[in-house]
């Protein structure tokens, strides 16, 4: 352990924390076992703060009738009854159990029987709403996608701010600034021994940065805003930059102090130089300048390594959607359109999904961290006039968009290991800054909110937590069952830092030894498959 | 070992002066130290914790993000411990729920300190901090700044661009043109190629989202578009900044009569003696530091001499010169 | 054993780092050495550190050369590194010392060039990180009360050169009303160009007191041309006050666009920024920032100041012309960019001269529970009452939030596993909500006079209300019900949020019963304290900033931040608390002002040091 890390950690974070935090500079034990474990995080930032509950139905009969609109709007299709919301299995609901634990349950607003029906009249809310064939993706029974997802609900972001319910999703602790590194950079360092052919471990495609706080080096974000920026930044292509300039040697591997490490760094002449003359820098002012030489020592390492990996010639061989096109329900060109055909808007205009396909298919990342929004970059923060409404249109197709990246994942067999599918391979992070307030009180920040996980290691088709119905106007969450880092159970209201605790847990990352989130945390219990 | 003794011995090493760690600031007036935290008040910091620590880890009121913090911003403030005197110590009203403040009581929310311990909660009895406060003698707060903290620091996005053009001769006109948006000047970049950047609080803002990008890159903020800046030595940085220097340095080269780069008289050619003059000029140009001629015979066989080839010097210039750029000192100050 | 000596930080392996852990509880034992009493429950004093012969063992051989000092001053003072000519100068000063006095003397120059300013103002711009003002309705309309955009009828036409309604006036340029008779043309010295002719044609031109518009339902009203402002088809107004002459391609970008330089939105953005600068060149004390009442701006950002006043119906701010004629303004002080007298400089202005509802006076008390006569304003307060803070913020608590981080270097972090009492309808002192807002509430509580109302469309429309403020933004009682036409924002927002005994709003429910204008008490009353300090009753933010300087934060958190921008780091407050309250100490005996602390801290040890 070197003094210099540990005052790191000290600068970012208080003393009290150090012990802790320093063994992430060790490989983490978990290494070795890892069945049935994903190995790759796609965290889906959908922007603005989210109407969950229009989307989803975690309330009981009493608590539909008693919060949200019946159903209306037409094509506009808005609100929901009781009689609409079906479990996404199809089998028989129970509106009047309040969990916590339950199956996923939505209300319906597509035809069951003609899925992609957008123009008749649903019998089932009396003809008020028009068939909407967004969200289906999650119940179509050729997939069963919703065998692989989970809700957690009503947990408390401890914010009501934009940035600061953010880095609570990211990092489990809400505030202007990170207080513990990102659940990105948590799973790209533990994943970085195992995997050390994946040059960029975190890799974010736009929004705020999933920072790694006083992780090593190598778990800091890299900006990468869409395919276009990785010739540019990460490759050797172009002459202009790099003519005479490309041949790499295989130096060996030094530790910032000089110590032998196993392997080699592919160095040009200047790479070598360079990293020769910051190791030399070492001791010759304060611990703390010594960190920072450092952690830029780690990274031109990195730098060097991800230039030679030629990620761009790979990613030119990786297609992005490939799979699910051969479903002619699911076209690469599909159109979404808000009521009869307002707005109307392509899968690329939700953010850039093809991208973090390619990411996530080469190989070359273990993390990646995506800015999503709705059609045509609608963003979620709908304070305005009939916000609520408008909202819900637009998230039931981001969330069909969602749907669907899952959906070409699961049909991706895993380079790795073939007999699983990169959705196995992966989970799926799915957040917003924060819930919003209720429908019948507008469309305001609120902190209780939810988080969507979906792939690899989790008990699927279930809804966890739920609403305070007792509460008038918006209501915060329930107590659900908690799996503390003593391994004792609590039974409390969640909070963000359980929920990214729940997050790392399905890594099999175990809670007080691999990671440590401030505040006190616990795993969501019956999630994390064991 | 407990973890918690090492936090123990830090400050008082860095307080105190003993045969085992010797002062860095023995030029400093007198008063310099601080006043140790006695083993009393590290009883009274553990019996707290627990009810405390949640919200005072960090910050301003970060008391308990170690000892250090205790005893420097909680037992040396005055108001909150008037050392000899409980009853005029805020500290000890606030446990017991009389605080004078915007805060009446500590914890807040339900039960005050007092409260938890009488029903067995808390272990430490505030008879108990009462002793300790009428125990204390004058505290003294050691006024130098933390001798581990870093003393360099990373350049800017907005300080690397203005390096980079001051010490490469090159400057706006070089990556864009003016070009109107509603009548009004933009950056428009001359081609992608040049790997141009520019700050989108800048004036001319650039008009192609990736030169803001890689500005970005270089760890750049903008207010306007409410992006936070990056001063860490990142990936992303250290990408952005070897793509840059070493295009940006080529583009130097190749203009006639750079004088930023080779002053009037200054040769540039393929022989030894005329590179090493070169490179010990350049190491205080970008540097501000003079090369020895050790270091400078170094640079040339490990850096200057695997890039020339026998017909063409122009990379390994280009190289030397992207060197310099991310040598450490030139990225740190 | 105890003479054992450690080698220095940061070039302990991990073996010594070992050894190091072994000896620990020897050395605790061993206390301080000497010369104090006992760890055992006695206060062990403080022990000097003896003085240290001989060799530098132990200390980092960090002292930069003379030539790296340089470069770090340059860096940190002006953003650029030194020049080889200043490199050369400095190595031909001659020895060392001769070159460390090159150094400073350096320094010296550098705080006096214009590189300096524009490092201040960006240190700022960076630090308080204030969003432009966003849009309200679609661009180019954005919060502020804005001038109805005019543009020039073009080449060709009957009346090229004139200057016309950018809407609904499409025949002005053709001399023409509407209804095809001769339309009013005027020739005036207009306030965006003092000195020559500038020609309005078509309504703009009109100087009739009345005008004729139509309500939501489609039936003409008659309005009053001073008051109303340049709707329908009321004309600009003297000196053409009333509108903007936008000379970009399409009207109304000119002042929304980002990129435009003297774009309104751009200025009023960079205003705070611009005034730390403008008080760290001219050598005021920071303390201006917020307790002053005086800011810095161009001709087109005072005139939406002015805007603001007229929306209050303080019409006689239509006959000065001493925010537009340079004759004015030919002394006022200026940024080091700009000659004085250029009205795109960044010159000092008076803020209550502007919008006289930011008041003058220091000690304004107002107390809406028991006065009934109308209230004035709010005083004035440096950047906190800077239309661009304002509007960029919409509500009070996240104004005050973003203050109490801004200015008061105040963390708000979320509350870590407390059990709470319940909430049940007041943030401040319940729930969970309470751990922030006990501090939150009361400074939001000064920030409530300023709000916004409807939507804009190219220039006008929107209103920003100051509830309770002189004698327009007055509405029926009957708002607290929150009916028709009170459902919506603001209104909406303050019948929520300004509930009666509540940290946020203590009235009690038979004040705001008899005047629910109460609820609008924007000062923190006796019993309520913020940062350890009490009001002494002035109202507005500049109450806040009264308190949060009383209490000291203000000047530690423009000392840490100085610090940042020179020292290359922050100040943290849990190991240097000495530390901090040394430097602020220093601070505040050099007037607060930037130049001197700045300078002390180039001459700091510190500074020396590094790599």
């Amino acid at each position: 352990m070197k003094l210099s890390r540990r005052n790191l950690f000290q600068a970012a974070f208080g003393a009290a924390h150090v012990g802790l935090l320093g063994r992430y500079g060790l490989p983490s034990a978990m290494a070795q076992s890892a069945s049935g474990r994903p190995t790759k995080m796609l965290a889906i930032w959908l922007v603005g703060g989210l109407h969950w509950e229009s989307f989803f139905a975690p309330m009981t009969r009493a608590g539909i009738q008693k919060f949200i609109p019946p159903a209306q709007g037409g094509n506009y299709a808005y609100g929901y009854n009781p009689e609409q919301v079906e479990h996404l299995d199809r089998s028989p609901v129970d509106l009047m159990s309040s969990g916590p634990a339950r199956k996923l349950r939505v209300p319906v607003y597509w035809n069951w029987a003609h899925p992609a029906d957008r123009s008749g009249n649903n019998p089932v809310v009396g003809n008020a709403q028009v068939y909407r064939p967004e969200g289906y993706v999650w119940a179509n029974p050729a997939y069963k996608l919703y065998e692989k997802a989970v809700l957690l609900v009503g947990a408390d972001q401890g914010t009501a701010a934009h940035a600061s319910g953010l880095i609570a999703s990211m990092s489990g602790v809400a505030g202007s600034t990170f207080r513990a590194p990102s659940v990105q950079a948590v799973v790209a360092n533990a994943m970085a021994s195992r995997f050390p052919d994946r040059p960029l471990p975190n890799v974010a495609l736009g929004g705020p940065l999933p920072m790694a706080l006083g992780l090593p080096a190598l778990a800091n974000p890299t900006l990468l805003s869409s395919s276009a920026s990785v010739e540019p930044t990460l490759s050797d292509r172009r002459d202009g930059t790099w003519y005479g300039l490309r041949a790499r040697k295989d130096e060996p591997d030094l530790a910032f102090d000089g110590t032998p490490m196993s392997g080699t760094v592919p160095a040009t002449a200047v790479d070598a130089a360079l990293l020769k003359a910051v190791r030399r820098e070492r001791g010759t002012s304060s611990a703390g300048t010594d960190g920072y030489l450092e952690q830029l020592y780690d990274t031109y390492k990195g730098a060097s390594r991800t230039i030679r990996r030629d990620m761009l010639s790979v990613l030119e061989k990786t297609p992005a959607w490939e799979k699910l096109k051969a479903d002619p329900a699911y076209p690469e060109d599909w159109m979404a359109c808000t009521g009869y055909a307002d707005a109307c808007g392509t899968m690329p205009s939700m953010g850039d999904y093809a991208f973090a396909l390619q990411l996530l298919k080469s190989d070359l990342v273990s993390t990646v961290n995506l800015r999503a929004t709705s059609i045509e970059g609608f963003t979620f923060d709908s304070h305005f006039v009939n916000g609520q409404i408008v909202h819900a249109q637009y998230l039931r197709i981001a969330l069909e968009m969602v749907g669907r990246m899952c959906l070409e994942m699961s049909l991706t067999p895993s380079r790795s290991d073939p007999s699983r599918s990169l959705l196995d391979e992966t989970l799926v992070y799915v957040y917003s800054d924060f819930g919003r307030t209720f429908p019948k009180v507008g469309s305001d920040h609120h902190p209780a909110t939810c988080a969507l996980l979906v792939g690899g290691g989790i008990q699927g088709n279930q809804m966890i937590g739920g609403y305070d119905e007792r509460m008038e106007g918006s209501p915060m969450g329930i107590p659900v069952r908690l799996v503390e880092e003593s391994g004792d159970i609590a039974t409390r209201t969640p909070t963000s830092q359980d929920v990214a605790a729940t997050v790392l847990r399905a890594y099999g990352l175990v809670p007080g030894k691999d990671f440590f989130i401030p505040g006190g945390y616990g795993v969501f219990d019956g999630v994390v498959r064991s | 070992m407990n973890r918690y003794a090492w936090l123990v011995v830090l400050p008082w090493m860095a307080a105190c002066s003993s045969e085992v760690t010797p002062s860095t600031m023995r030029s400093q007036a007198q008063s310099a130290c601080g006043t140790p935290a006695t083993s009393e008040t590290l009883r009274v910091m553990e019996g707290l914790k627990p009810h405390c620590e949640g919200c005072h880890a960090q910050g301003a009121r970060g008391y308990f993000a170690s000892v250090e913090a205790f005893q420097g911003l909680l037992v040396a403030d005055a108001r909150l411990v008037k050392s000899g005197d409980p009853d005029g110590s805020e500290l000890l009203r606030l446990l017991e729920g009389q605080g004078t403040g915007a805060f009446k009581q500590m914890p807040i929310g339900q039960k005050t300190y007092a409260q938890l311990v009488s029903e067995g909660t808390a272990k430490l009895p505030v008879e108990a901090v009462r002793a300790w406060i009428q125990g204390l003698g004058a505290q003294q707060r050691d006024a130098r700044p933390d001798r581990d903290a870093p003393r360099i620091t990373r350049m800017s996005a907005e300080q690397m661009q203005r390096a980079l053009y001051q010490q490469l001769g090159l400057g706006y006109d070089d990556f864009f043109v003016n070009a109107k948006e509603f009548g009004f000047d933009m950056a428009e970049s001359r081609g992608e190629e040049y790997l141009p950047l520019q700050s989108p609080d800048a004036i001319p803002a650039p008009r192609q989202y990736i030169s803001g990008e890689r500005y970005h890159g270089l760890g750049g903020g903008s207010v306007m578009n409410q992006v936070s800046a990056d001063r860490s030595p990142s990936p992303t940085l250290a990408l952005t900044l070897t793509q840059v220097s070493q295009r940006w340095c080529r583009k130097a080269l190749a203009r006639q009569d750079n004088t930023a780069l080779f002053p009037k008289g200054a040769a540039r050619t393929a022989d030894p003696a005329d590179v090493k003059a070169t490179l010990k000029r350049w190491s205080l140009h970008f540097l501000g530091e003079r090369f020895t001629d050790a270091q400078v015979d170094e640079l040339y066989t490990d850096v200057f001499v695997p890039l020339a080839t026998p017909t063409d010097t122009e990379p390994a210039y280009v190289g030397v010169c992207s060197y310099f750029i991310r040598h450490p000192h030139w990225v740190f100050y | 054993m105890p003479h054992r000596k450690l080698s220095p930080p940061g070039q302990a392996t991990a073996r010594d780092a070992c050894a190091l852990l072994w000896l620990l509880p020897f050395l605790f034992w061993l206390g301080c050495s000497g010369n104090a009493g006992s760890p055992n429950g006695e206060d062990a004093g403080c022990v000097e550190p003896p003085p240290e012969e001989g060799s530098d063992a132990g200390v980092p051989a960090d002292v930069l050369v003379p030539s790296r000092l340089l470069r770090r001053s340059a860096l940190a003072l002006r953003g650029e590194p030194p020049t080889d000519e200043e490199y050369a100068a400095l190595e031909a000063a001659g020895n060392e010392a001769a070159q460390r006095a090159y150094v400073s003397a350096f320094v010296d120059r550098t705080l006096q060039e214009p590189t300096f300013y524009r490092t201040l103002f960006e240190t700022a711009r960076d630090w308080f990180n204030i969003p432009p003002v966003g849009p309200s309705a679609d661009p180019p309309e954005y919060g502020l009360q804005q001038q109805r955009s005019i543009v020039r009828c073009p080449e060709g036409t009957p009346k090229a050169g004139a200057w016309k309604y950018f809407r609904d006036d499409k025949d002005a340029c053709l001399g023409l009303k509407p209804d095809g008779t001769p339309a009013e043309e005027r020739s005036l010295e207009s306030w965006w160009a003092p000195g020559a002719t500038t020609v309005l044609v078509g309504f703009a031109a009109s100087v009739s007191p009345t005008g004729q518009t139509y309500d939501a339902s489609g039936f003409p009203v008659t309005v009053n041309c001073t008051t109303a402002g340049p709707v329908a088809n009321c004309g600009c107004g003297p000196a053409a006050a009333r509108c903007h002459a936008d000379t970009g391609s399409y009207p109304g970008w000119e002042d929304y666009g980002l990129h435009s330089p003297q774009g309104q939105r751009r200025l009023v953005a960079e205003e705070p920024a611009r005034l730390f600068a403008h008080l760290g060149w001219h050598d005021r004390p920071m303390t201006d920032l917020i307790l002053g009442n005086y800011s810095v701006g161009p001709t087109r950002l005072q005139a939406a100041y002015v805007m603001q006043g007229l929306a209050g119906e303080l019409t006689s701010l239509l006959e000065d012309d001493s925010w537009w004629r340079p004759s004015r303004f030919a002394s006022a002080l200026v940024d080091p960019d700009h000659r004085q007298g250029d009205p795109t400089a960044w010159r000092e202005y008076s803020v209550p001269a502007r919008n006289p509802f930011f008041l003058e006076e220091r000690d304004y008390r107002y107390d809406p529970r028991t006065q009934s006569t109308a209230m004035k304003g709010i005083p004035a307060a440096g950047m906190l009452t800077s239309l661009g803070f304002l509007s960029a913020y919409p509500r009070e608590r996240v104004r005050g939030a973003r203050a109490l981080e801004m200015l008061a270097c105040e963390e708000l972090s979320p509350p870590q596993g407390q059990e709470f009492n319940e909430y049940k309808r007041d943030p401040g002192t319940e729930g969970t909500c309470q751990h922030c807002h006990r501090r939150v509430d009361p400074a939001a509580i000064h920030f409530k006079r300023f709000a916004k109302m409807g939507h804009g469309f190219e220039g006008h429309g929107a209103t920003y209300p100051m509830p309770g403020v002189g004698k327009v933004w007055h509405w029926p009682a009957r708002w607290r019900t929150g009916e028709y036409p009170y459902h919506s924002d603001p209104f909406s927002h303050w019948n929520r949020w300004y509930m009666p005994d509540t940290l946020l709003t203590p009235v009690t429910q038979a004040q705001a019963d008899a005047n629910p204008e109460a609820v609008f008490i924007d000062f923190l009353p006796a019993e309520q304290y913020l940062l350890g300090q009490a009001s002494d009753g002035t109202v507005g933010p500049l109450g806040f900033a009264k308190l949060i300087v009383a209490s000291g934060s203000f000047d530690r958190c423009v000392v840490r931040h100085l610090h940042a921008q020179v020292m290359g780091r922050d100040i943290d407050p849990t190991k240097e608390a000495g530390y901090l309250e040394d430097q602020v100490a220093r601070f505040i005996s050099g007037g607060r002002k930037a130049r001197p602390y700045i300078k002390a801290l180039t001459q700091s040890d510190l500074f020396q040091r590094g790599r």
